[in-house]
């Protein structure tokens, strides 16, 4: 006992002296005030929330399962009190269904906090989905105060950075969807995201515009391979497409994606590279083209390979459930590969070769820039 | 058309990278083996938790060991990685467990899928879940853990006489250097993938309240936020165990 508060004292006394820690502190309660604020959001919906209090859980017989074994299925009795609206206090009763693999429906447990649905002429609620902003904002915060505390001031512009291009995203998406042509803005919304995201976290430098004229140079490249293997060898089925719902214009939606999703990747080469040649240039004014090209292509060398990899995991992990349930259902895994990812791969490929593109372009802009005067680099901007 | 894709990617990999481009694409193409592999572990029915490790394991020394060779540098950021994404594991297994984050998110489960496949797969997707977050965030965190201890490496060949803890510093002041712009890879990657989700939600009127709740969005920001977290947690690990760890068995002239 007597330990913890030496502790506190000392923390106290760390967050008074330091502007630092007085800093943390701030974030720190700002925090869990934002946690606690959720916790206790169901006020705000308009949808009946309900504390679960008691939850019961039986085998309830089995089925076979796609490879013949058993599969278990489970009932759950269910009672909770209802938190919000006219009928707040009131305690409710429903029952949940699930089995083993939890496709469609997962198990509840006690002290979760579901949304229900509920019937028009009332008292008869049913199971909604589970509420989980409150582990949202938990995260949130926790990924934030950890970047922050490790990377400090690069930290809060990478926040800064990612909350402009989060709002970018949601006014482009509101005015797109408003006048119908989300993709005409998707295009636009692109060259706003680079901006916002080069200058943001490298500042008004001349390294910045060659790193954003590189990104924009390899961006129409890779539309332009994408669109002559396409002319040549046919369109892509895009019947495949997830969530496809009843989009008519799934080539130009396709377009979006694959630039919108690689941006990220192509911007990282783009800024890796002109930043490294940038500094050369600094360090020893009189490096000569060839020694600027070389060097460049040491650093494309290492980024090359990683840039593809993580694009790949996030890629390929993606589809695992699905190729689960299909493989579990007779579809061999060839079968997938050619009918129901074409578009996943397809957009893989683009986007790979997008970030191999952006090597020697951004060496070859970069060194252009760097080594030529200002007047040079007024021009080209 | 996925062929003639492929082709120029492999053709441009080689023109660009030259042997260390060909190294690359090996490693490449066996980490897609080795996923593909592991997927079909898990439909066969082999425990999914299990599966993940092993194939975590596996796709890092692929990754660190075949393409950067065997040295402190890649010793340290494997250690890194491991430790890392252990804390991560059960952290991730809580969170998804908690909020029933697996199997089909709103939309899936409105689909075609439902109708024509048995759902009775006697796989945890749960678990499946975990893997997947797992899985996805290894590519990024690799990344950034074989670049600190990398730098780190540089640094101490050209100044010997650092210490550990100074070596440590200098390693984290580089991966601040580097954050910001995975961040940003990672959030256009799920951008991009969310993109006809968000017009799917759009078309069907979801209210902000269902959505903020939904799985759709849960799975994805987890995704993102996990992702983005373990790079950052990664870099002081990768910084400490190279400063102050794997010292003794560093060449001197790399």
């Amino acid at each position: 006992m007597s330990e913890i508060k030496c502790w506190m004292n000392k923390l106290v006394a760390y967050i008074k002296t330091s502007k630092k820690g007085k800093l943390y502190a701030v974030f720190f309660v700002v925090y869990l005030l934002a946690i606690i604020f959720v916790m206790n959001d169901a006020w705000l919906y308009h949808t009946p929330i309900a504390k679960l209090t008691k939850v019961e859980t039986v085998e309830n017989g089995q089925n076979k399962s796609t490879r013949g074994t058993p599969e278990i299925k489970y009932k759950q009795t269910i009672q909770g009190v209802i938190l919000n609206g006219e009928n707040k206090g009131k305690s409710v009763g429903f029952s949940n269904e699930y089995t083993y693999t939890g496709m469609l429906k997962q198990k509840l447990h006690r002290g979760d906090k579901v949304l229900l649905n509920s019937s028009k002429s009332g008292g008869n609620y049913s199971f909604r989905s589970v509420k989980r902003d409150t582990t949202l904002v938990i995260l949130l915060g926790l990924f934030v105060i950890l970047l922050v505390t490790i990377t400090g001031k690069m930290g809060v512009l990478t926040i800064l950075t990612a909350g402009i291009n989060i709002a970018i995203f949601a006014f482009g998406f509101s005015k797109g969807s408003e006048n119908g042509n989300l993709v005409a803005t998707c295009n636009k919304m692109i060259l706003f995201f680079a901006v916002a995201t080069l200058v943001g976290l490298n500042g008004i430098r001349r390294k910045t515009w060659s790193a954003l004229l590189s990104t924009l140079c390899v961006m129409a490249m890779i539309i332009g391979v994408f669109d002559l293997v396409m002319s040549q060898v046919g369109e892509l089925d895009y019947s495949t497409m997830e969530y496809l719902g009843s989009i008519d214009n799934p080539d130009d939606f396709f377009h979006a994606e694959i630039l919108l999703s690689g941006l990220g990747a192509i911007m990282d080469v783009a800024v890796a590279i002109s930043t490294a040649l940038s500094e050369i240039v600094t360090q020893k004014p009189s490096v000569t083209f060839r020694e600027l090209f070389t060097s460049g292509r040491e650093i494309g060398y290492d980024i090359m390979g990683t840039m593809i990899n993580v694009l790949l995991f996030v890629f390929g992990c993606g589809l695992i459930p699905m190729c689960l349930i299909r493989m579990n259902n007779g579809v061999r895994f060839v079968t997938i590969i050619k009918l129901h990812i074409p578009c996943e791969l397809c957009r893989f490929f683009v986007e790979s070769i997008g970030i191999v593109l952006a090597i020697p372009v951004s060496i070859l802009i970069a060194s252009v820039m760097m080594k030529f005067t200002v007047k040079k680099v007024k021009k080209t901007c | 058309m996925l062929i003639i894709l492929g082709l120029i990617l492999v053709v441009l990999i080689v023109l660009v990278g030259g042997d260390r481009g060909v190294t690359s694409l090996i490693s490449l193409i066996g980490n897609m083996a080795f996923l593909s592999f592991s997927i079909w572990l898990m439909a066969a029915g082999a425990p999914v938790l299990l599966v993940t490790v092993g194939a975590g394991v596996i796709i890092s020394c692929v990754t660190l060991f075949y393409q950067n060779g065997t040295n402190a540098k890649t010793k340290s950021a494997f250690v890194a990685v491991l430790l890392t994404m252990i804390v991560l594991f059960a952290f991730i297994y809580i969170v998804v467990w908690r909020n029933g984050a697996g199997g089909l998110n709103e939309i899936q489960a409105a689909g075609d899928d439902v109708l024509y496949y048995d759902m009775n797969l006697n796989i945890n997707m749960q678990k499946v879940a975990t893997a997947v977050i797992l899985l996805s965030t290894l590519g990024a965190v690799l990344d950034m853990a074989l670049t600190v201890t990398t730098s780190v490496h540089e640094v101490r060949m050209h100044m010997p006489d650092l210490t550990g803890s100074e070596l440590m510093k200098s390693g984290i002041q580089i991966g601040k250097e580097v954050i910001g712009t995975t961040v940003n890879t990672l959030l256009f990657a799920y951008l991009g993938e969310s993109l006809l989700l968000f017009v799917y939600l759009k078309m069907h009127d979801y209210t902000i309240e269902t959505l903020l709740n939904s799985k759709i969005l849960f799975e994805n920001c987890v995704s993102m936020i996990f992702g983005a977290l373990a790079c950052v947690a990664v870099v002081p690990v990768a910084a400490w165990l190279m400063g102050n760890v794997f010292t003794a068995d560093t060449p001197i002239q790399g």
